[in-house]
């Protein structure tokens, strides 16, 4: 290519690059915050414990699969983001392959919740919504389907309580918080290495300050995985979805999520980073909740776990160190492939209908 | 000088222990009846002309042991204290609140119950708001060499995808490139012992300065007779106690009433 060539290619690059601006602009400036809506499912509340509730995803027909599943998200996200928009909704897709689905919703703490620790979420809220959720269905247990930090969540709820789960699936769920660290990567695994360079008495300091953990400082801590992309996203990404209206939807629902990080509990929160991401009791049996041990020993139902050998966040092998320390006789392992937000908000129904075919024979 | 020629009694002379101190009163007490033979005009004159310069002689001695007193117990450390001052390695390591805790505690007195307190809390935050800028500071004097790492990065992999045959052709491609280096090299630094012993200094001079600033604010909350933080904390604290009490006792509650009906069930059966 010549020289001139190559400038009249520049040039025309920068023509179109200037007509895509201000396409987007233009589908930009029609859009209001009100039209920008998430979680659209048709859900009705069931049960509220303070700022916590619990939520139905409503169903026209009886599930086919009978045991009902109580889905629980992080307390550092909102759930909402598994019911994105119709196309993109991990929630209806349970539902259209036949479950049964119940969420557990956080709320936003406020400083009123400052002292809820894993105890509380565990034994307090957790246990009150699966006794609600038995009572309506006259059975005895259920199963639990945790993401993340709500993985975390369930899989010590059926360590303590394991005669109310009848199955288990935890979805890219931290088990060997230490595990990042026998394959270093350089894009996976930050929170971790964040977490390890501060002190004990960093972590009582900043909630002692703070009361909760706010929600941007998990905005933050996500946004220095990925400095540029992050950045970038507000010129180039949106250059891009801009240039289609559904694709800028998209991009908006996600970013209303993302905008909306609730404050994480200070108590839970103190033992989220110190019992687990500093000093990893889970895996070394040390972690107690309420004076009592978490025994994954006692986790002996049909476990199926999910994780991605691509997820940012929570490092594959973290998620793998489940296998060999629960007592499930069954257990199984799925490996998808996508983002760790990405895999439930994708239109693919994949993983949806992975799961319900797995409930299915459980 | 009035005072001075009629105090009520002589504080000189009386067997105290300790130096002697030649008092204001020493000269101007009541004056014994003089002596027959042992007082002359002259002697009474010189007396007189010397009594105001051995007051003032006693009062810059009682200043001077004073001074030698606050030197000894305050002094020494003050002095060492703001010699601190000037060490650079205090404004880097986020040591300024530090050093004001320890200068309220050189200078602290007692407690008086009319007087207001000697308190340095208000500097305490401007300290602890210049440690968080110095941090600051810092993080942006790393951040610097980091772009010229970055766009080292940057050529070196322009000409190692050109010696591939894969040049850079447009500026899209140069953009896409770009981004990835700089995210790249960020990812790695963030990783890195420099960024967390940063991110650590910035986290610990955030916080302290929030704590700081919520000890202001306490303090006009009091004066506007609003509930503090602490306080709310504490209510907080204490509902959270009774709110686990009261699961925990309508979970023996059911636990009873199961009993109860098992008993009552039992006995209609039997």
């Amino acid at each position: 290519m010549s020289a001139d060539d190559r400038l009249l290619s520049a040039w025309t690059e920068l023509a179109d690059f200037g007509k895509r601006v201000a396409l987007a602009t233009s589908a930009l400036a029609t859009v209001r915050e009100a039209d920008v809506k998430i979680a659209e499912s048709p859900r009705e509340e069931i049960c509220r414990l303070g700022g916590r509730t619990l939520h139905r995803i409503v169903r026209a027909e009886p599930a086919r699969i009978r045991t009902p599943v109580l889905v629980t998200y992080a307390m550092v996200g909102h759930w909402n983001v598994l019911d994105l928009q119709e196309d993109r909704s991990f929630l209806r897709n349970l539902v259209e392959a036949g479950c049964e689905i119940y969420v557990t919703d956080w709320g936003h703490p406020t400083l009123a919740d400052q002292f809820d620790d894993f105890g509380d979420l565990i034994n307090g809220y957790m246990d009150a919504f699966v006794d609600v959720i038995c009572e309506r269905h006259g059975l005895a247990s259920i199963t639990l389907l945790g993401i993340c930090q709500g993985g975390l969540l369930s899989l010590c709820y059926a360590a303590l309580h394991p005669d109310k789960v009848r199955n288990l699936i935890t979805a890219v769920t931290p088990v060997d918080f230490h595990a990042d660290q026998r394959e270093e990567r350089v894009d996976s695994g930050f929170m971790n290495v964040w977490t390890r360079s501060l002190t004990s008495d960093d972590i009582d300091l900043l909630i002692k300050a703070m009361g909760n953990i706010p929600g941007e400082v998990g905005g933050t801590m996500f946004s220095l995985m990925t400095p540029v992309r992050t950045l970038a996203k507000y010129n180039l990404t949106l250059l891009q979805a801009g240039q289609n209206a559904d694709a800028l939807m998209n991009f908006l629902r996600m970013e209303k999520w993302l905008s909306d990080r609730p404050d994480h509990t200070g108590a839970a929160a103190q033992q989220w980073l110190k019992e687990l991401y500093q000093e990893n009791k889970l895996v070394r049996g040390e972690l107690r909740i309420d004076g009592r041990l978490v025994d994954l020993g006692a986790v002996d139902m049909p476990l199926l776990n999910i994780y991605s050998e691509t997820d940012t966040v929570i490092h594959p092998l973290a998620s793998k160190a489940m296998r060999g320390r629960v007592a499930s006789k069954d257990y199984t392992e799925l490996p998808v492939s996508g983002g760790h937000i990405g895999i439930f908000v994708a239109r693919s129904k994949k993983l949806s209908n992975s799961i319900a075919d797995w409930l299915t024979k459980h | 000088m009035a005072k001075s020629t009629q105090p009520s009694e002589p504080r000189a002379n009386r067997g105290e222990p300790g130096p002697a101190r030649p008092s204001m009163a020493t000269p101007a007490g009541p004056e014994p009846p003089p002596a027959a033979g042992t007082s002359s005009p002259s002697s009474e004159y010189v007396q007189q002309l010397m009594a105001p310069w051995t007051a003032m002689a006693g009062m810059w001695n009682a200043w001077l042991q004073t001074a030698e007193v606050v030197s000894r117990e305050r002094g020494v450390e003050s002095t060492k204290l703001l010699n601190r001052l000037w060490d650079p390695e205090l404004w880097r390591a986020g040591g300024l609140a530090p050093l004001l805790q320890e200068m309220q505690e050189v200078f602290s007195l007692p407690r008086f119950a009319d007087l207001p307190a000697f308190d340095l809390s208000a500097f305490r935050s401007s300290a602890s708001m210049l440690d968080l800028m110095s941090a600051a500071q810092q993080y942006m004097a790393v951040s610097i060499p980091l772009w010229l790492l970055i766009s080292r990065n940057f050529q070196n992999e322009t000409a190692r995808l050109a010696e591939a045959g894969n040049a850079v052709r447009t500026p899209g491609e140069a953009l896409d490139l770009w981004n990835n280096v700089v995210d790249r090299t960020f990812m790695e630094f963030n990783r890195s012992a420099d960024f967390a012993h940063l991110q650590q200094r910035l986290l610990r001079a955030l916080t302290q300065y929030r704590l700081d600033m919520r000890k202001l604010g306490e303090q006009s909350s009091q004066l506007l007779d609003m509930p503090t933080r602490s306080e709310m904390t504490e209510v907080y604290r204490r509902m959270h106690g009774m709110q686990r009490e009261l699961k925990d006792l309508r979970q023996q509650l059911r636990a009873l009433r199961r009993q109860a009906e098992a008993g009552n069930t039992t006995r209609d059966g039997s």
